[in-house]
């Protein structure tokens, strides 16, 4: 399989601490790829360096092939990378389908002027794009809810409408910020079946998580990051077994 | 505990077919509503029909803000730069270009879309409330170079133009009126269409966060200089009407005064809310214009302050939220909730 990520060398300071200190990812193509590390480990940092959030200091990174390092997020978005965030971004008082039709913009070919009078060309291609949509919100068993507002949603359904609207970009990456956070432990294993599904569909996802157990189950191919730096590379089984892992991982007392 | 994730059993949802049915109905009601307003001007006294113009004025600048605050989620209080430079550029341009208003309106439009961009791009990098003051020291930097502009008239500003459209004097309150009505009916065309495309959806993601936004491939920056041109031709657009309005433009149009009526009108209307913001506009138009007769001339601002903090902590959607689909989808719940709990307490 060829990598359709590669990280080499990525490195992030903050003053006088490295958040992140030569790390290398390689996620490759149709896997599911997890990033795991203790709070603090620089997880985000280097999702937010991968995806154009945060500043490179050193390092690079290709995406299918091309050096994209310190590309602008919506222009490596426009290239096929989306991601969800820890936090919801969602507008709460529109319906779930506008939403993620959000997801669409990079796929939408009218332009500014045809949408101040709604021309008829806008209403061809919203309604083809709506279509898609709900194809995706079917895929998520969220077509039903596709009218409801994003507020009367539960916490666990509102993250899925986060992940249909990634999806709905149609990325040939996909990274979730801690896609389980908050999530009772029930949801975790429909949230991990889901992944799964996507993962089997063709996608590529890209998951950080701290919640170990699940990443356990779901992953191809895992890379374990303690204080800025990777410990550990590889599939579950084997990563599961570094004494890097238990130590900086597993073996403390550490609630994760 | 439960799943959250899978779905639980609840009540139908409007489908495709009751939205669609909706905005019919809301379309309709717009237009009954258009044609009554059209009729008032034909049908009342000079200083009613004086009144409307100015209702309606207020209401386009209300427009903008909901454009800027409501959708893109931009806390401006450039308004009256704007304002002020569409009420002076539509001066200038009827006398010293001598175009007629159907055109020259147009091109008022056009330098407010222009200051609107340059007040974008000097904000580009700041956020909040250094956005928000950025945007009023450019109304004061444009107050001072037009108060220190002879050609402007200085400080006494300008009196004595004519503006016309379509060749008819503009002094006529019931043609501002139409014209107002007008160009309100199509800003609102505009904003509604838009909400309902990508565009719209952009600048609800730059509300949320320019970050996320950009992680959907919206390019943040360009659609805060687009909402920011937009707002700056309607409040332009504005101001040309006022110069209209008033017959004499002097260095106040730039005030923080009107800024802060217009940011009360919106918020209390309700930010995300186009019938609210039109329906405030015209009750607190009214309560300022007859506020002598009621003895409280001197409390006005007063008055619209304690407005805002009320409307702030008690309906943060303004009046519009009132009537917004998830405060009536919330009255259904609690019914709902209510009628259960009488049956027995099992859902």
């Amino acid at each position: 399989m060829t990598a359709l990520l590669e990280a080499t060398g990525l490195i992030r300071r903050w003053g006088g601490l490295t958040a992140v200190d030569r790390v290398d990812v390689s996620v490759a193509q149709g896997s599911l790829h997890g990033l795991i590390g203790p709070n603090g480990a620089g997880k985000t940092t280097l999702v937010n360096m991968i995806t154009g959030v945060d500043r490179i200091d050193d390092g690079r990174v290709r995406f299918q092939g091309d050096d994209v390092t310190g590309l602008a997020s919506h222009r490596l978005a426009s290239k096929g990378m989306a991601r969800t965030f820890q936090t919801s971004q969602l507008f709460e008082d529109e319906s779930v389908i506008d939403n993620v039709m959000a997801g669409r913009h990079g796929h939408i070919r009218y332009r500014f002027p045809h949408t101040l009078f709604y021309t008829p060309r806008v209403v061809r291609e919203e309604r083809g794009h709506r279509t898609e949509v709900y194809a995706v919100l079917r895929e998520l068993d969220l077509a039903e809810d596709a009218h409801r507002q994003v507020a009367e949603l539960s916490y666990g359904r509102r993250r899925l409408v986060e992940l249909a609207r990634a999806i709905a970009s149609q990325p040939t990456l996909l990274v979730l910020d801690e896609p389980a956070a908050g999530l009772p432990g029930s949801d975790v294993d429909v949230l991990g079946d889901v992944l799964r599904r996507l993962r089997d569909s063709g996608y590529t996802i890209l998951v950080i998580e701290h919640n170990i157990g699940l990443l356990m189950t779901i992953c191809d191919r895992m890379t374990v990051l303690s204080e800025g730096k990777v410990i550990a590379d590889g599939v579950p089984a084997v990563v599961r077994e570094s004494p890097e892992v238990i130590e900086a991982y597993l073996g403390r007392n550490d609630d994760a | 505990m439960t799943d959250t994730l899978t779905r639980p059993h609840s009540p139908p949802v409007p489908g495709p077919g009751a939205e669609r049915r909706a905005s019919l109905l809301a379309t309709m009601a717009g237009a009954v509503l258009l044609i009554v307003a059209a009729a008032v001007p034909a049908l009342t006294d000079f200083s009613t029909t004086y009144l409307m113009a100015y209702v309606l004025i207020v209401a386009l600048l209300g427009l903008s803000l909901h454009l800027l605050m409501g959708l893109m989620g931009t806390f401006s209080l450039g308004q009256a730069a704007l304002f002020g430079t569409g009420a002076y550029a539509a001066v200038v341009v009827s006398e010293d270009v001598g175009l007629d208003g159907a055109i020259g309106f147009v091109l008022v439009a056009a330098i407010g879309a222009l200051l609107g961009l340059v007040m974008g791009a000097v904000t580009l990098r700041v956020s909040d409330l250094y956005l928000a003051l950025t945007t009023l020291a450019i109304g004061y930097i444009l107050e001072n170079v037009v108060r220190n502009t002879d050609w402007l008239g200085g400080s006494q500003g300008l009196t004595g133009f004519y503006i016309t459209f379509f060749g008819r004097s503009l002094d006529d309150p019931r043609l501002l009126c139409w014209i107002g009505l007008g160009v309100l009916t199509l800003f609102m065309i505009m904003i509604s269409s838009m909400r309902r495309s990508k565009i719209g959806r952009a600048f609800m993601a730059v509300r949320e966060s320019p970050i996320a936004a950009r992680s959907i491939g919206v390019d943040a920056r360009r659609y805060k200089l687009l909402g920011f041109a937009m707002a700056g031709a309607f409040s332009a657009i504005a101001g040309a009407l006022y110069s209209a309005w008033s017959l004499v433009v002097n260095p106040s149009v730039f005030s923080i005064d009107l800024t802060l009526s217009v940011l009360a009108i919106a918020i209390v209307g309700g930010l995300r809310s186009m019938p609210g913001i039109l329906v405030v506009a015209a009750l607190l138009t009214y309560f300022r214009n007859s506020a002598a007769d009621f003895g409280v001339a001197d409390y006005v601002l007063l008055v619209y302050g304690a407005l805002i903090v009320l409307s702030l902590r008690f309906l943060p959607l303004g009046l519009g939220g009132l009537t917004g689909s998830r405060a009536v989808a919330r009255v259904r719940r609690l019914v709902a909730h209510r009628s259960r709990s009488r049956g027995g307490g099992r859902a």
